[in-house]
């Protein structure tokens, strides 16, 4: 019985540490026409974007990954894309979910891109929720409102078609 | 005397631990630490410290609870002239693991477990039952304290470039100390004695000492899978069988039942720094074997729900804890079998 209480106890202490806990609110509360969560990406020679400093913009969030294949043929297609419209206010920012024993080939694929790119870490993005899937995009526009929202494509993937449909219109569009 | 199952336990999406199950017979050690902290492919050392408390304190046979009067009335084994009626066996366990990922891929493992257990029972009696068999006079009690059997494992998950699936292969070797008395008192091992009641001066079943004396050849396989933004899924199983045995002399010898454990289970991932979750843990285990083992009464199939969290106390720190609530079991012969079992822990990457 004794041991009983003290095993009780110690789960009470658990959970209470748990109730204390700085909680990393990685929930997906994502809106269309909402103002994005704000997200920085540290690219690989150490320098801060933060989308808040993106304002007048049409920001790209962009998540992939080394080992995932989707993603290897669309960051070219990307690439272009963002190097064609960077004048127009373009601004791409890529988030790899690979970890750092995989940093050489990471630094191989941005060498490709025309974009900045950095490692995203934990998973767990406070607003956009768990980035569980790959890949995985998300539009902001000129306002930092949510143009173009990843979790609810089915098909996530940049085509020169879905690019034209959702991006080039934003860029179109006065701030 | 011989006792039987005493337990069933045994899993993390980032780091990886093998399934821990130390010397329980068909109740007990069944959680998946690895699952319980996350599989992982991140290099560098791990070490994780666990406590377990499984108390065996009801007497079961099949799928339910069972009376004194019915062990020695109809007993599990019907050549046998008497049975013996077991009170409980309260084990804890602090399980020591250290784990070395020497790249993405590859990871060794070393589990150590410190046994600390106490078992008592009313001894053996002859039928027809008398209420006199279950008097406080007759309760005989053993305390088992020490090293249990070292585990070293290794594991291998560079198959898939999303690293969420993973082999298994290692031995269980014969450290913690082992020994036992056949009916005629010859002794095998060093097995530790009743230090209290009738029985005082016997030496404990082998199946209940820290160790087994047997070398034990283990394989497994894990998966975990993201099916959704919160939640992962996760399954791993491990096969373990002894492929050799101490207590091999013709009378005196003991060979523990293989046992193979499956935990499916659910991570609710919404959250970075604390993950609530919940294991269905699984084990059948076969019956020991040698004229040491208690054959009747070692074999079974049990399954557990654990409900529990793990929380981030740092980036490198975990604790985690839960409850286990057995859902099913079907026992051979009598067993005593736990009400629940809990496991704490702390998990630091280095």
């Amino acid at each position: 019985m004794q041991m009983s209480k003290r095993c009780a106890s110690a789960l009470l202490a658990l959970v209470l540490t748990c109730a204390g806990a700085p909680f990393a609110h990685a929930k997906n509360d994502l809106a269309l026409g909402a103002p994005a969560p704000p997200i920085a990406l540290t690219t690989l020679d150490g320098k801060r974007i933060d989308t808040r400093d993106l304002r007048g913009k049409v920001v790209i969030l962009t998540f992939w990954a080394t080992w995932c294949a989707p993603c290897r043929e669309e960051l070219p297609l990307l690439s272009r894309y963002a190097q064609q419209h960077a004048r127009a206010g373009l601004v791409v920012l890529g988030f790899s979910l690979d970890t750092q024993d995989k940093m050489e080939e990471v630094r191989a694929t941005a060498k490709r891109l025309s974009f900045p790119v950095g490692l995203l870490g934990d998973p767990h993005v406070p607003g956009y929720g768990r980035i569980w899937h790959l890949p995985v995009n998300f539009t902001i526009d000129r306002n930092g409102n949510l143009a173009d929202d990843g979790w609810r494509d089915k098909n996530p993937v940049w085509t020169r078609e879905r690019l034209e449909r959702i991006v080039t219109p934003l860029l179109n569009a006065t701030h | 005397m011989r006792k039987l199952i005493s337990g069933i336990a045994g899993a993390l999406p980032a780091f990886l631990l093998p399934s821990l199950s130390f010397a329980c017979a068909t109740c007990g050690c069944t959680l998946s630490t690895d699952a319980a902290t996350g599989y992982s492919a991140q290099q560098g050392w791990r070490v994780n410290l666990e406590y377990v408390y499984l108390d065996q304190d009801e007497l079961r046979s099949g799928d339910g609870a069972v009376g004194a009067q019915q062990v020695i009335d109809r007993p599990a084994d019907p050549a046998a002239d008497a049975s013996e009626i077991e009170r409980d066996t309260r084990n804890r366990y602090i399980n020591l693991m250290m784990s070395w990922h020497p790249d993405a891929d590859w990871s060794f493992s070393l589990l150590a477990p410190y046994v600390r257990r106490d078992h008592t029972t009313y001894g053996s009696f002859a039928p027809p039952f008398q209420p006199d068999d279950v008097s406080p006079q007759n309760i005989s009690g053993a305390h088992v304290s020490g090293i249990g059997d070292v585990k070293l494992l290794a594991a291998y998950q560079g198959f898939l470039p999303t690293r969420n699936f993973g082999v298994i292969a290692g031995v269980k070797l014969p450290t913690g100390r082992y020994g036992g008395e056949n009916d005629d008192g010859a002794i095998a091992g060093d097995p530790v004695f009743f230090q209290s009641g009738p029985l005082r001066g016997q030496a404990l079943d082998a199946s209940l000492q820290a160790g087994t004396g047997s070398t034990d050849a283990i394989v497994g396989a894990y998966w975990y899978q993201p099916i959704s933004q919160d939640f992962d899924a996760f399954a791993n199983g491990q096969f373990q069988a002894a492929v050799s045995h101490r207590m091999d002399m013709p009378g005196v010898d003991f060979r523990p039942g293989n046992q193979i454990t499956m935990n499916i289970g659910l991570r609710y991932e919404a959250h970075a720094n604390w993950v609530p979750q919940l294991q269905l843990n699984l084990l059948r285990k076969s019956a020991d074997q040698g004229a040491l083992a208690d054959r009747a009464d070692t074999a079974g199939t049990v399954a557990y729900l654990s409900p529990g969290i793990s929380v981030s106390l740092r980036q490198n720190l975990q604790a985690y804890g839960f409850a286990q609530v057995p859902v099913y079991s079907r026992l051979e012969g009598y067993q005593l079998f736990p009400h629940w079992a809990v496991t704490l822990g702390l998990s630091v990457a280095l």
